[in-house]
């Protein structure tokens, strides 16, 4: 595999598993700033190497998430469960592209569609436009853009080019969200040499309403034609908000040209005009409807209007436009205003009077808010001026020269509807200057609506004196406009800034860790095992030399060899003892890496079961061999689910018996000699050895005379039987009757042991032991009918030889008395099948652990222990289950590892 | 294939990379009078575009794709090419 992309792999799982740390921990402290700093920055991490890669789907979830992250942190929104659940969600399926990765190379073709998914997931935390959503940008650091464009540019050549029916969509597309943009692009020469498709790039712009190309410089003949040079120079028509369409552009700022335009550049109405007496009628009326907001009545006169006028005349297209525009209004339940009133007077004046962008400027984002104050609050301050003072003066007097007129009809049915909706129009249309000098202090609107019919006409008359007068400066067509560009410099500077702070707190809490982080190797677990297996040879050929140095001393007789060999021995044991001691130090690693994933199961179950339910970790820097913490993680999940599941009670009935609401799961490591304990503790309900022993019976475990006498403790291991469930149901998370008993079975071929401890209304507790490290192991050998084997060192009790006659019958079972216990023998010869030895008078007795009571072997002879690398058995010997492996021995002899339990049970 | 010559059309179908500019132009060369059938286009690469807008190669069918069509009839569809 790539380096890089190794390197990306086991990078992102850590930091994936530690924003899943911080994501529970920010459950419990939603407010932690370090929590949500250590999240973010593992997250940005993630994100900012996965653009190394081309992995698009995955770059667009993380960056999402990013950015969610970031308004978190910046205190914009509190996550609560539900927004954690989905953020676990985004990164469990972020996790499994890892998995893909690694095993394809590349993610599956359904990526994206999932991402998309998710992004929108997501996005429903916080709605905000992300402008990520189509990034094709894998990098972090956002490029500055020169923003020293003005307000609204001039319009760009090619403008005229643009159909009409692209017009007219760009201006249906434009919010108050967005602008109108065009963008001149020019690719560099070079571009396609660096993978760039300048047509692909533009296709895929945000909000792209229309866009052509024309060559740069003039194509040459064909055959001096460089298809690989580009020659091109794009227009391109937007309706996007800044910030998006700064991002998307971020890579390229060189070679584009952005400037905004007044959406009203979009009305383009030209042709002759047609007789206007045909049309003064109509205005008139239309006028009427739009003021009192009457769409319906307006679409009827225009369609009537249209079939009697030429396609070529003026005032057509503006009807056309009108028509659209007013269709796109009732759809989007929006009143009628200004630019319909100016559309229908230009059919008069055949000029289009509209100074004023229908469209709201950009109110500023949070995101400027957050960043200088001073600037925000002046940029609102603007904003409102234009929003009140940018209405054409001539308009603004016709306009309520309407209104008057409106207002003196004499329909009586309509009077109040009118009344109402002219003082809406008034209380829309009028600067705030003119309605502070017309009504002093008091709310313009509220005292607008307490206005009686002649009132509200003699507001309207001194509203028109004061704008004849000029009494207010209200006619500022030419108002500067609110610095669009230098706010959005300044947000792109904020963001920056928080680029430079993440880097920032980066590298400061790379400088915590430096000591750490120098020392630490990430190394392949292959090469580890290479060595150890390395150092279980070199342990072989160690025990080679004892064999000859007896040699050396009884087939030589050369003693002061022998004696030398076994001095070089004893050095080579020591350093190879210390060597094989530091390589499985290399192997340890902390109970953690398994505990770790059990806060995300437990919370995810609880979530799941309605419990309450608290875990509590111990131990966890409790070190063992990385096999065997591997090995301990299914059955772990088995044990806490099913103290999940069956267990701990629902809160209702805990509080009924006396007990805390919420249940406490313990899961404890403990270090005991060159074992570790693991302990998975409840304090539910515990189990009931009684129901145990009737469910057992019942499903043919044990037979009635075993139900008789066995003991309470005895029966509750018998939950580790194939085929034993207690649960009445089977649910989902467990309860099938296979869970202990693959725990066992797992942890039985690690080496270890499983017990189950229990008191009723109590709770319960699993302990689990297992060998710190499974690579060496200690057996001891001996010798059965010429033959060695080895029995783990681990069950071995002691060595004794008993007189013959000591050796009692009971019914058909030997047994021996030591030290006044009752040890039951099995003959290994018996056992294993060969011929019978000559009678001796002691016996040579191996007193063992067999699960809790104690066994003696009859054997042949006692050898001495040795460390062995046992290797599985392979092949035809695979199916004997009671040879639990094989080691090579120094003097190139096989050693077959007897398991006795097994052998006990194969009787 | 994306790009498969018959007589005297190029047939574009799905998406037609950067690789496939070079044979394209040399295609139009020897053939002046040669069209483009975009109907199961989805994308071209900006060479392929340079190399039809260059040689003013008519477009015997428009992509069946809505919003290709419309982008190429944006781009091929203006008469005059020439630098704006």
């Amino acid at each position: 595999m790539d380096p890089m992309l190794e390197a990306f792999l086991s990078e992102s799982r850590d930091n994936l598993e530690t924003a899943g740390k911080c994501f529970l921990a920010l459950e419990d402290a939603p407010n932690n700033k370090d929590i949500m700093d250590e999240l973010f920055r593992a997250v940005h991490t993630i994100k900012g190497s996965s653009g190394l890669f081309d992995i698009h789907a995955f770059t667009q979830v993380v960056h999402v998430a990013e950015d969610i992250l970031d308004n978190a942190r910046e205190g914009a929104l509190v996550l609560d469960s539900g927004h954690i659940d989905t953020f676990l969600d985004a990164f469990d399926q972020v996790n499994a592209w890892l998995d893909e990765l690694e095993n394809q190379g590349s993610l599956a073709s359904s990526a994206s569609e999932t991402a998309a998914e998710l992004i929108a997931k997501l996005n429903q935390i916080m709605p905000v436009e992300l402008p990520s959503s189509t990034t094709d940008a894998n990098n972090i650091d956002d490029v500055a853009i020169d923003n020293s464009q003005s307000y609204y540019g001039e319009l760009p050549s090619w403008f005229s080019k643009l159909p009409q029916d692209q017009r007219l969509k760009a201006y249906l597309a434009l919010d108050t969200n967005s602008q109108l943009f065009s963008i001149d692009y020019t690719p560099d020469a070079a571009c396609f040499f660096s993978g760039d498709d300048p047509l692909h790039f533009v296709s895929n712009l945000p909000g792209l309403q229309w866009f052509s190309a024309s060559s740069l410089n003039p194509w040459p003949d064909l055959l001096a034609l460089d298809p690989f040079s580009a020659n091109l120079n794009f227009q391109i028509l937007v309706t996007s908000d800044n910030d998006t369409l700064q991002h998307h552009l971020r890579y390229i700022p060189e070679q584009v040209e952005i400037s905004m335009l007044c959406p009203s550049s979009l009305i383009n109405i030209q042709g002759e005009m047609g007789d206007l007496g045909l049309y003064e009628e109509f205005c008139k009326q239309a006028e009427l409807s739009v003021v009192n907001g009457k769409p319906d009545e307006l679409l009827r006169n225009i369609s009537t209007l249209l079939s009697m006028s030429g396609d070529e005349l003026y005032q057509t297209q503006a009807l056309h436009w009108l028509e659209a525009l007013i269709k796109h209004k009732q759809t989007h339940a929006q009143d009628l205003g200004t630019v319909e009133l100016a559309l229908i007077r230009c059919m008069l004046s055949g000029e289009l009077a509209l100074d004023e962008p229908p469209i709201k400027p950009e109110k500023p984002n949070t995101k400027e808010e957050h960043g200088s104050e001073d600037e925000s609050e002046a940029l609102n301050q603007q904003i409102d001026n234009l929003d009140a003072d940018k209405v054409d003066n001539e308009l603004l007097t016709a306009l309520l020269e309407t209104q008057v007129e409106m207002l003196s009809l004499s329909d009586l049915d309509a009077q109040d509807t009118r009344l109402s909706s002219v003082q809406r129009i008034l209380n829309a249309a009028l600067p705030q200057a003119l309605k502070t000098s017309l009504v002093a202090k008091a709310s313009f609107s509220e005292k607008l609506v307490a206005c009686s019919k002649a009132e509200t006409i003699t507001i309207i008359q001194s509203a028109l004196e004061k704008l004849h007068n000029g009494g207010i400066d209200i006619d500022a067509p030419e108002v500067a406009p609110p610095p669009l560009l230098p706010s959005s410099s300044a947000s792109s500077e904020e963001a920056s800034s928080t680029e430079q702070q993440v880097s920032a707190s980066d590298i400061s809490s790379a400088k915590d860790e430096k000591t750490a982080a120098s020392k630490v190797l990430r190394v392949d677990q292959h090469r580890i095992d290479t060595l150890m297996d390395l150092v279980g040879e070199l342990i072989v050929a160690k025990n080679a030399l004892p064999f000859l140095a007896k040699k050396a001393e009884e087939e030589f007789d050369v003693r002061p060899l022998a004696k030398e060999i076994k001095s070089q021995y004893a050095a080579i044991n020591r350093l190879s003892d210390e060597l094989q001691a530091a390589v499985m130090q290399i192997r340890m690693v902390p109970m953690s890496t398994v505990f770790q994933r059990f806060p995300r199961l437990v919370r995810d179950l609880a979530r799941k079961l309605d419990k309450k339910i608290k875990l509590v970790l111990e131990g966890e820097e409790t070190e063992a061999d990385k096999n065997v913490v591997e090995e301990l993680a299914d059955p772990l999940i088995h044990l806490i689910r099913n103290s999940l599941d069956h267990g701990l009670e629902m809160p209702s009935e805990r509080v009924a018996l006396g007990k805390s609401e919420q249940g406490t799961i313990t899961l404890r490591a403990i270090p005991k000699d060159d074992q570790v304990i693991i302990e998975v503790c409840d304090d539910g309900k515990g189990i009931d050895p009684n129901i145990i022993k009737r469910k057992a019976y019942e499903k043919g475990v044990i037979d009635e005379e075993r139900l008789e006498s066995i003991s309470d403790h005895e029966a509750l291991q018998l939950i580790f039987a194939a085929g034993f469930s207690t649960a009445e149901q089977v649910s989902d998370l467990s309860g099938r009757g296979v869970g202990m008993d693959v725990v066992r079975t797992v942890i039985q071929q690690s080496g270890g042991s499983v017990v189950a401890l229990s008191e009723v209304g109590q709770g319960s507790t699993m302990r689990l032991t297992l060998p710190l490290s499974m690579a060496v192991t200690r057996v001891m050998m001996l010798e059965v009918s010429k033959q060695l084997y080895g029995i783990s060192m681990d069950n071995i009790v002691e060595t004794v030889r008993v007189p013959i006659s000591e050796v009692q019958g009971i019914k058909r079972q030997k047994a021996i008395v030591l030290r006044d216990r009752l040890i039951p023998l099995f003959d290994l010869r018996t056992l294993l099948e060969v011929d019978d030895a000559e009678q001796s008078d002691e016996l040579a007795v191996l007193v063992m652990h067999h699960g809790d009571e104690e066994i003696g072997l009859v054997i042949d002879e006692f050898h001495e222990g040795i460390d062995i690398i046992q290797k599985p058995l392979e092949g035809v010997m695979a199916g004997y289950s009671f040879y639990s492996g094989t080691a090579l021995l120094g003097d190139g002899r096989v050693l077959l590892v007897l398991n006795i339990p097994e052998l006990i049970a194969c009787q | 294939m994306p790009i498969t010559y018959k007589k005297t059309v190029a047939v574009l179908d799905d998406n037609c990379d950067i690789e496939e500019a070079e044979e394209l132009l040399s295609w139009l060369i020897e053939k002046p009078k040669a069209k483009v059938n975009l109907k199961n286009l989805s994308h071209m690469h900006t060479a392929i575009l340079q190399v039809i807008m260059a040689s003013n190669t008519e477009v015997s069918a428009w992509p069946q794709e809505q919003a290709v069509r419309e982008k190429m009839q944006w781009l091929l569809n203006v008469d005059t090419h020439s630098t704006s």
